[in-house]
C-alpha cells in the first residue's frame, strides 16, 4: 500500500536533507496517484510560496533553484518554521515543540505583513494575528484544522531522525476528529547537524511510513570523516558540485569546499554547526581554517558563494563589513536569519535577547533585499516597520532613486488576478436567488397550477410591470455546478416576484438563498501541468499539439511554446443573470487565454412547448421531478388554464436560449449549445498529440551515425571525432594551412565541399 | 623519375583521416610524370604489374607532398602502367582542416542542451502519432450535473422587484 523510496543515504551522515511528503486524504491514498502528480503538486505550492520555485524535477535530477523575489509576487501563505527537537515532542512524539517563525504574506487589503514569532510565549499572538488576517501560518502543534489551509511547510529545522517521523505522526492522525483535512502537498526541507550528535547518526532510518508516501533525496553522504574520495563525494553530491573535491563535512570540519555546481542555485546563507539545525551567520570575522561564516553549499574557508542578481555568484568573505549585503542578500529570498549563536541550540528564534532579522515584501509583494531587526521583545506582527519603509521609501539600500530596482529594466509579471469589480449588475433593478431543484419545481408548480385567486394576487404583486405578468420573471438558469459554493451566499428570503412571495400549497413558501451583490463569478476548473515528453524540438509546435476542452466552451488549441512545462489553469468567468461565460486559460499564473461560452442551462418559464421544456430539462435531465412531470402532464391535458393566461401575451423569456437547443453556439470553440453540453464531459481534459520516432534505441544511433542529428554549434572535427566516428556536416568558420605545402584553390573548394556534404572525422 | 607510394584503401570515401584504412606499408615505385603535370590531378607512368593494376587504389607522392586517390588505371603494350590520380586534400591536410572551427549543422553526436531544440526535418518521424487524453484533477472539479443531490444549489433565478427591506 505504501511506497517509500529513498536514495542513497548512508547512515550516519551529515548534511541537507529535503523531504517531500505527499500527504493523503482521507480514505485516498497519493500512493495511487502518479508521482509526478504529487511532485507537481509540491512544485505548484512552491511556486506560490515566498520561496519560489523550488524546483522539485530539477532537484532530483540535480538542482534545487529558489527564485529571487524580485521578480516573483509572493501571493501565497507559506510557513518557514523551524523544527526543534525538544524533549516532548522527539521523544514522546506529542508534541510539536519548535519555536515557529512565520513569513505570511497577502495582498489582502491591500496591506503587507512580515511575522515573526519569537519565542513561546508569543505564538499565540501569533497564531491569532494570522488567523485574523490569512488564517494561521504554521503552529506550534499541526491539526487538521491548520493544516486545512495551509499550501505547505518549509521545515528548516534540526533533524534527529525522530523530527520527521514525529511530523509524520501528525500526518498519520486519522483519529483526531480535527484532522479531517490534508494540504494537497508538504514540503519539508531539513537540515540537521553534524555527525558527534548520535541522534543524526540515525538519520531518517526511523522513519516507517506504512500510511504515507514518502519520497526524499538527500543531500548528504558527506561522512563524518575528512578523507572522503574524490568519487565519494561527486556521487553523493552528483547535482550540487561539479567535480571531484574533497567534500564539506557540515559540522566543524570543511576543510574543503566542493566547486559549486553552474546549475546549482541555493541560498543558503549561514552555515550549521554543531547539532543545531539552523542557519546562522558568525558575528565576527572567522578565523583561519574555520568553518565560521561558511555556507553549506560552496565556500569554506570564511568565504561563501550565494546566488545574487543577474545569475551570478556572490561570493562574500564574512567580514563584518560584508555582512550587510549578506543580510540583503538573505531577505531576497525571504530567509529569516540570525548572526548571534544562543546557547540553546534549539531556541534560535525564541530566546530571550537575540536579534532577527526578517525579510520584509515591499508594497509589491516582492523580496527585494529589505529586512527589519526583531529582538524578541518586537513578538508579533510588524507592518513594515517605520524604518524598513523608510528603507524601502529612498533610503540607502534604495539606489535607484527611491527604488531598489532599475526602474528602466521592465520587470515581468507571473501573475495576474482575476479581481473582482467594485460594482456589480446584481440586486440593482432586480432580485436573485438561488435556488435548489425542489425549489425550482415549487415555483413552476405555483406557476401552472396557480387558481384564479393565486392568480389575482399574483398579478396585483406584479402589476407594476407591464401588461404582461411574466415579465416579471427575467431569467431562470441552470449552471452545472453549485452556484452557492462559490458566491457563499448566506442569507435567504421567501422568493418574491414582484410584490408577491411565492408559495405553492404542496412545497409551502419557497425559500432560496440570496445572490449577493457582490458575488464572486469566478469558477476554478482545476489545473494540469504539461511536461515535455522529448526534452527536444519534438515537444514544440508544428510536431507536438495541445487541445483543451473545457466544458460549455469547448475545445481550444494551446500553442505547446506557450504552455510547455508550466501548470495549466481553467477558469471560468460567469454573468450569473445572462448564463454568459469566458473561460481563462492560465499558464503559470497568466491568462492567456479567453474563450467565451455560455456555461448556464437558460430555462423557459412560458408556453406550454416551452414549460414543457422546462420540465424536461428539470425533470430529465438532473432527475424527474414528480411535480414538475406532473405540471406537465397538466398542461397536456388541458388543465392549463391559468397558465394560458400567463402565455396569452407571452413575451417568451428565455426564448433565444430554447432556440439554442440543438444548433451550435460556438463554432469557434466547437461547442454546442449549453443544454447539448450537459451531455459532454464534465471535467477539463487536454489532448497532446505527439510524434512518433519511426525508429529508436540502437536503430536511431546507427541512423545518426550515417546522417546525423540537426545541430546549430561551433565545434572542431578533432572534438567531434573524439567522442565517435559519425557523420559531421558543418562549413568552417576561419580555415588555415599550417604546413610548407599549400593547396590550390581548387583543393580548398573541396574541402569545403566535402564538410559541406559530409564527412566522417575517422 | 619520381617516386610515388602505392597504397589499397579500404575505408569510406569521406573520411577525413584516413591512416586507419591504409595498408600498412605502402609501396614504393618509381614512375614517370607526363608532361606537363597538373599536381591536382597528375597522371604518372610505371612499369607493368598486375598486382599494382588490381590491388592499390590510394597514393602518396613525396614531391608533391600529396595524397592521392586513383582514378584511373591503364595499361599499353610497352608494358606500362599509367594511372590518373586526383588529390585528396581533406586527408592530406587532416591535420589542419580537423582543427578548424566549423559550425556545424549536422552531427552524429547526440545534440547537447540548446542543440537539441533545433528543429530536424530529416528525422524520422513516422505519419501516425501518439494521441493521449488527460483530465484534469479531480478535486477541484466543479461540475457537478451528472450527479446533482438535493442540497446543490444550481438554479439562478432572476426576478423584477427589489426586496421589501
Amino acid at each position: 500500500m505504501s511506497e517509500v523510496n529513498r536514495s542513497v543515504y548512508p547512515a550516519g551522515t551529515t548534511g541537507l536533507h529535503g523531504l517531500e511528503v505527499c500527504s493523503y486524504r482521507l480514505d485516498h491514498f497519493l500512493d495511487d496517484e502518479p508521482w509526478e502528480d504529487s511532485i507537481a503538486i509540491a512544485q505548484s505550492m512552491s511556486e506560490r510560496a515566498p520561496f519560489n520555485a523550488i524546483d522539485f524535477i530539477t532537484t532530483l535530477d540535480g538542482g534545487l533553484t529558489f527564485t529571487v523575489q524580485e521578480s516573483r509576487r509572493a501571493l501565497q501563505k507559506i510557513a518557514l518554521t523551524y523544527i526543534g527537537s525538544g524533549t516532548n515532542f522527539g521523544q514522546q512524539n506529542q508534541y510539536y515543540n519548535g519555536s515557529v517563525s512565520g513569513v505570511n504574506i497577502s495582498d489582502t487589503g491591500g496591506i503587507y505583513y512580515s511575522y515573526a514569532t519569537l519565542r513561546k510565549t508569543a505564538r499565540t499572538a501569533f497564531v491569532q494575528s494570522c488567523q485574523n488576517y490569512y488564517r494561521p501560518a504554521q503552529y506550534d502543534i499541526l491539526t487538521g484544522a491548520d493544516l486545512q489551509s495551509i499550501l505547505g511547510v518549509i521545515c528548516v529545522g534540526y533533524d534527529d531522525g525522530q523530527t520527521m517521523s514525529s511530523f509524520k505522526y501528525y500526518l498519520n492522525h486519522k483519529d483526531d476528529p480535527n484532522f479531517t483535512y490534508y494540504p494537497s502537498s508538504i514540503f519539508m526541507l531539513g537540515l540537521y547537524g553534524n555527525s558527534d550528535d548520535s541522534n543524526v547518526r540515525r538519520g531518517i532510518a526511523p522513519i516507517d511510513l506504512s500510511e504515507v508516501t514518502i519520497k526524499y533525496w538527500a543531500y548528504s553522504g558527506s561522512p563524518p570523516v575528512h578523507n572522503t574520495s574524490s568519487a565519494q563525494c561527486y556521487q553523493a553530491f552528483p547535482w550540487a558540485v561539479s567535480g571531484g573535491y574533497t567534500c564539506l563535512d557540515a559540522g566543524t570540519n570543511m576543510l574543503k569546499a566542493p566547486i559549486l555546481n553552474p546549475a546549482l542555485i541555493f541560498p543558503l546563507i549561514g552555515s550549521i554547526n554543531g547539532n543545531r539545525g539552523y542557519l546562522y551567520t558568525w558575528a565576527t570575522s572567522p578565523a583561519a581554517n574555520s568553518t565560521q561564516g561558511t555556507v553549506i553549499f560552496g565556500g569554506g574557508n570564511g568565504t561563501m558563494y550565494t546566488p545574487y542578481k543577474d545569475g551570478a555568484y556572490l561570493k562574500i568573505h564574512l567580514l563584518p563589513a560584508a555582512f550587510d549585503r549578506v543580510f540583503s542578500t538573505a531577505a531576497t529570498y525571504g530567509i529569516p536569519f540570525t548572526t548571534e549563536f544562543p546557547a540553546d541550540a534549539h531556541s534560535l528564534f525564541s530566546t530571550e535577547g537575540i536579534t532577527t532579522y526578517m525579510p520584509i515584501a515591499n508594497a509589491g509583494g516582492y523580496y527585494d533585499g529589505q529586512f527589519e531587526t526583531l529582538t524578541i521583545d518586537d513578538t508579533v506582527s510588524s507592518e513594515l516597520s517605520p524604518a524598513s519603509r523608510e528603507l524601502w521609501e529612498g533610503g540607502i539600500h534604495a539606489p535607484y532613486n527611491g527604488r531598489s530596482y532599475d526602474p528602466t529594466i521592465p520587470i515581468p509579471i507571473d501573475q495576474i488576478d482575476l479581481t473582482q469589480p467594485s460594482v456589480s449588475p446584481i440586486g440593482s433593478f432586480n432580485k436573485t436567488y438561488i435556488l435548489n431543484k425542489q425549489e425550482v419545481d415549487a415555483i413552476q408548480a405555483y406557476i401552472y397550477g396557480a387558481d384564479d385567486s393565486t392568480l389575482e394576487n399574483f398579478l396585483k404583486g406584479i402589476s407594476n410591470f407591464g401588461a404582461n405578468p411574466m415579465d416579471a420573471f427575467i431569467s431562470l438558469h441552470m449552471w452545472p455546478f453549485n452556484v452557492r459554493e462559490f458566491v457563499t451566499a448566506s442569507a435567504t428570503a421567501q422568493v418574491t416576484v414582484g410584490r408577491t412571495p411565492i408559495s405553492d400549497t404542496t412545497y409551502g413558501d419557497v425559500i432560496g438563498f440570496i445572490m449577493p451583490t457582490n458575488a464572486k463569478a469566478v469558477v476554478d476548473c482545476g489545473s494540469f501541468r504539461i511536461k515535455p515528453k522529448f526534452n527536444s524540438f519534438l515537444d514544440y509546435e508544428p510536431y507536438t499539439t495541445i487541445n483543451l476542452y473545457i466544458p460549455f466552451v469547448g475545445t481550444v488549441d494551446l500553442a505547446p511554446s506557450l504552455y510547455m512545462n508550466k501548470r495549466i489553469n481553467v477558469r471560468l468567468i460567469c454573468d450569473w443573470i445572462t448564463g454568459a461565460t469566458t473561460a481563462v486559460v492560465y499558464a503559470d499564473g497568466i491568462p492567456l487565454v479567453y474563450q467565451q461560452g455560455v456555461g448556464a442551462v437558460s430555462i423557459s418559464m412560458t408556453g406550454d412547448n416551452h414549460s414543457k421544456t422546462a420540465g424536461d430539462v428539470i425533470g430529465g435531465v438532473i432527475g424527474a421531478a414528480g411535480s414538475a412531470v406532473g405540471a406537465v402532464a397538466a398542461a397536456k391535458t388541458g388543465n392549463f388554464g391559468t397558465a394560458a393566461q400567463f402565455a396569452g401575451k407571452a413575451v417568451e423569456m428565455g426564448s433565444q436560449a430554447f432556440m439554442d437547443y440543438g444548433k451550435t453556439d460556438f463554432t469557434q470553440a466547437g461547442s454546442s449549445s449549453p443544454m447539448c453540453s450537459l451531455y459532454m464531459p464534465m471535467y477539463c481534459y487536454l489532448t497532446i498529440s505527439t510524434p512518433k520516432l519511426l525508429i529508436e534505441d540502437e536503430a536511431l544511433t546507427q541512423w545518426a551515425h550515417g546522417v546525423g542529428y540537426a545541430d546549430s554549434r561551433v565545434s572542431t572535427l578533432a572534438a567531434e571525432g573524439s567522442s565517435g566516428d559519425g557523420i559531421v556536416i558543418g562549413s568552417p568558420v576561419r580555415i588555415s594551412f599550417t604546413g610548407s605545402v599549400q593547396p590550390t584553390p581548387g583543393e580548398i573548394e573541396r574541402i569545403i565541399q566535402m564538410l559541406s556534404d559530409g564527412v566522417f572525422p575517422r | 623519375m619520381t617516386t610515388i607510394y602505392l597504397y589499397t584503401y579500404t575505408g569510406d570515401p569521406k573520411v577525413v583521416d584516413k591512416s586507419s584504412y591504409l595498408s600498412g606499408t605502402p609501396e614504393s615505385r618509381s614512375c614517370a610524370l607526363t608532361q606537363p603535370c597538373d599536381i591536382e590531378q597528375p597522371s604518372v607512368i610505371l612499369a607493368y604489374s598486375a598486382a599494382d593494376a588490381r590491388s592499390f587504389n590510394y597514393a602518396y607522392i613525396p614531391e608533391f607532398g600529396r595524397y592521392y586517390n586513383i582514378i584511373g588505371r591503364e595499361t599499353d603494350s610497352a608494358g606500362q602502367l599509367h594511372l590518373s590520380l586526383q588529390s585528396d586534400p581533406i586527408f592530406t591536410w587532416a591535420a589542419d582542416v580537423s582543427s578548424w572551427p566549423l559550425m556545424i549543422s549536422r552531427s552524429a553526436q547526440p545534440p547537447q542542451e540548446h542543440s537539441t531544440y533545433t528543429r530536424d526535418p530529416l528525422l524520422p518521424l513516422a505519419a501516425d502519432r501518439e494521441v493521449n487524453t488527460y483530465k484534469f484533477d479531480d478535486e477541484n472539479n466543479p461540475f457537478n450535473v451528472s450527479d446533482l443531490a438535493v442540497t446543490d444549489y444550481n438554479f439562478v433565478l432572476n426576478v423584477a422587484g427589489r426586496e421589501s427591506s
